[in-house]
Parts: C-alpha cells; sequence; structure tokens
C-alpha cells in the first residue's frame, strides 16, 4: 500500500528504516510532544516501534506510514491511523523530524490520511490530540478541517510534568475529498 | 482493603454475591443500558454474579474499586460508583448507574462527592473525570453538581444500539478540590 501525493509517499514502515527513524525522532523536541514512547529513544525502540507496525496492518488495528520526502528519497517522518472498528472511528497521530518542520508537509500527509480513513477505510470519524504545550500540531489539525472538540486538562503524565490533550474531530459528513 | 463510606443518606461499600438479584433486576432495565457503554442487554440470568466476582477481583488486586451504593436505612443494592484509576498519569475516571426506581433523589450526586474525596484524598489522583452520553444530560448534571469542569464533546465517538453518541467530559482536579473543600479558617 503506497500512498502519493504532491512531495510525498505514504508507505509501510520497514525494518531498514530504523536508523533514519530513530536519528529523527529521538530528538528531544520531537519526543516530548509525543505521549506513551520511551524517552531516551534508542534503535531498538524503532525496531519494536516497526514490528508492532506490521502486525497491526495485519490484522487491521493500525495503518502506520513512512512519509517520504519523494525529493530526497528519504524518510522525514510517521502518520498512523489507529482505528476503533466497533465505533466507525480512528485516532490519527504522527510527526516529523525537526528539520523538515514548518513546510506545510505534515498537513499534507494528514490530508492524504483523512482520503484513506473515509474513502479506503469507510470510517465515520477521525480525530487526533495533541499536548497543550504543541499548538502547531493543533494547527495541522485545522488545516485539514478538523473542528476543536475538547481539552482534558492534565490528563496524562510526560516527562514528570502534568499536561493538557486537546482534542479534534471530523467527521464523513463534513469531510470533502 | 476495607474502603467503606458512610453519607447523609447512603453507604457505599464493596459488592456482595448477594447483591446479584437487585443488579440484574436495576441493570437490566433499558434506560440504564441505553445510557451505559457496554451493559449488556437484555441482563441475563449469571452474568450478575459474573460481574459482581470480576469486580471484587479487581477490588483486591486495587486495579479498580467499585462500590455499591445502598441506603443507610436497608443496606440494599440501588446502583453502584466505580472509580477507575490509571495511576501512571494520576488520574481515574468515575463512572456510575442507578436503578430507575431511585432516580431524581440526589443519591448519586451524593455517593459521587464521597467516591471524589475518595479519589483524591485516598489515592491521592490528581485529576477525576467523568463521561457521560449528551443525550443525558441529567448524568452530566450530577457531574458539574460535584464540582467538575465541562471539557467538551467528542462526536460521534461512540456508537451505542446502532446510533452514533455524543460523548461530553467533565473533569476536576486536585488544585479544585482543595479550593472547594478549604475551610475558611484552615
Amino acid at each position: 500500500m503506497i500512498l502519493e501525493t504532491e512531495r510525498l509517499l505514504l508507505r509501510p514502515l520497514e525494518m531498514n528504516d530504523a536508523p533514519r527513524l530513530t536519528a529523527l525522532f529521538s530528538q528531544y523536541d520531537v519526543l516530548r510532544m509525543i505521549g506513551n514512547v520511551p524517552y531516551p529513544y534508542h534503535e531498538e525502540h524503532a525496531r519494536e516501534f516497526i514490528t508492532r507496525t506490521q502486525e497491526n496492518w495485519a490484522t487491521e488495528t493500525s495503518f502506520a506510514f513512512a512519509i517520504v520526502l519523494k525529493a530526497e528519497n528519504a524518510l522525514i517522518g510517521c502518520i498512523e491511523l489507529h482505528q476503533v472498528i466497533q465505533y466507525q472511528r480512528a485516532e490519527l497521530g504522527y510527526w516529523v523530524g525537526i528539520p523538515y518542520w514548518g513546510k506545510g508537509y505534515m498537513t499534507e500527509a494528514a490530508r492524504r490520511m483523512l482520503r484513506f480513513g473515509f474513502d479506503e477505510r469507510k470510517l465515520n470519524r477521525i480525530y487526533a490530540s495533541h499536548f497543550g504545550q504543541n499548538p502547531a500540531s493543533g494547527r495541522v489539525m485545522q488545516k485539514i478541517g478538523m473542528t476543536y472538540e475538547a481539552t482534558l486538562r492534565q490528563h496524562v503524565v510526560r516527562m514528570e510534568e502534568y499536561v493538557d490533550m486537546v482534542y479534534y474531530g471530523i467527521l464523513k459528513s463534513e469531510w470533502q475529498a | 482493603m476495607t474502603y467503606r463510606f458512610e453519607t447523609e443518606r447512603l453507604i457505599l461499600r464493596r459488592l456482595e454475591m448477594s447483591d446479584a438479584t437487585r443488579v440484574q433486576q436495576f441493570a437490566g432495565a433499558v434506560e440504564i443500558a441505553a445510557n451505559t457503554l457496554t451493559m449488556p442487554h437484555p441482563y441475563e440470568d449469571g452474568v450478575a454474579q459474573i460481574f459482581i466476582e470480576n469486580v471484587r477481583e479487581r477490588w483486591d488486586k486495587g486495579s479498580d474499586f467499585v462500590f455499591c451504593i445502598a441506603l443507610k436505612s436497608d443496606n440494599l443494592l440501588m446502583g453502584v460508583i466505580g472509580v477507575h484509576p490509571d495511576m501512571g498519569n494520576h488520574r481515574a475516571e468515575i463512572g456510575y448507574w442507578l436503578g430507575v426506581p431511585f432516580w431524581n433523589k440526589g443519591y448519586v450526586t451524593e455517593a459521587a462527592r464521597r467516591i471524589v474525596q475518595f479519589g483524591f484524598e485516598d489515592l491521592r489522583l490528581n485529576r477525576i473525570h467523568a463521561a457521560y452520553f449528551a443525550r443525558n444530560p441529567a448524568s452530566a448534571r450530577i457531574m458539574q453538581k460535584v464540582g467538575m469542569t465541562y471539557e467538551g464533546l467528542m462526536r460521534q465517538h461512540y456508537i451505542r444500539f446502532g446510533e452514533f453518541q455524543d460523548t461530553g467530559f467533565y473533569s476536576i482536579l486536585r488544585s479544585e478540590w482543595d479550593a472547594q473543600n478549604r475551610t475558611p479558617d484552615a
């Protein structure tokens, strides 16, 4: 399964992505914005993650893609759609490496993932959440047409601090292909 | 742990196997099933016993605490209220249902106040939250009355009985609870 946009390819992760993924993802400013991942982050964590994404593809529980910049033929981040079939919804999660921030890559990848979720996976709702101190992630959600829904205050402990979780969502009925 | 609380009118205590008949009788009402996420419906024979067994096992492990709500006067089950902690994040979700014959008397509010105190004082939590289906505003009013703040609505987040359910969230933080319960001279 390969999805294409103007500047990007989205393809399943492969084991040989581990070194590149680790180098970009292990940066403190990336990791501290993501819940539930080890810090410090080592290549073995990346290998475990890649194995898990492959299992999740097989069981259709979650669809993780490497974001590849066509111009450099290089992995620049990841994007994942974790579905709950029972409720016809999925949660979208993503990150992109620091050298690739501020160029709209995340928005471009996330838009394509909405189409994947609504058109191919036949979902009714796609939502996403970001930490309160990471409004840039919220702007991606706004740009792809999501609506602000909730802020769960001090919902998680991350790096020994309480952080707010901000939720956005989009329904199939609101989505414009 | 032997947690057992009394409020003005209520006893909050551990569930006993002898509560099974009343669990089945009250939890089996369609009004309860429609406003909860996972309540079995119809509520078959034997399900209440399994529920009570599971609840007691989780209580012993300390993984969560589901209390029977009973009147002091007869100690008979009217409903349940549970605290489901996520200790890694110092928070818990509370959930409750009350048998239809006991509605509109403020029993759940009275129980929830005591359970919030339990969460902050005994479990040392930082945050206690609760969720409700938007079509059930009575549940949200309980959350308001125990001092919780509205946090938002996740649209069509669940499906119950074949219909999408908007799901609302309320919470109270330890700092807010401390402020609400501070005595003037303390």
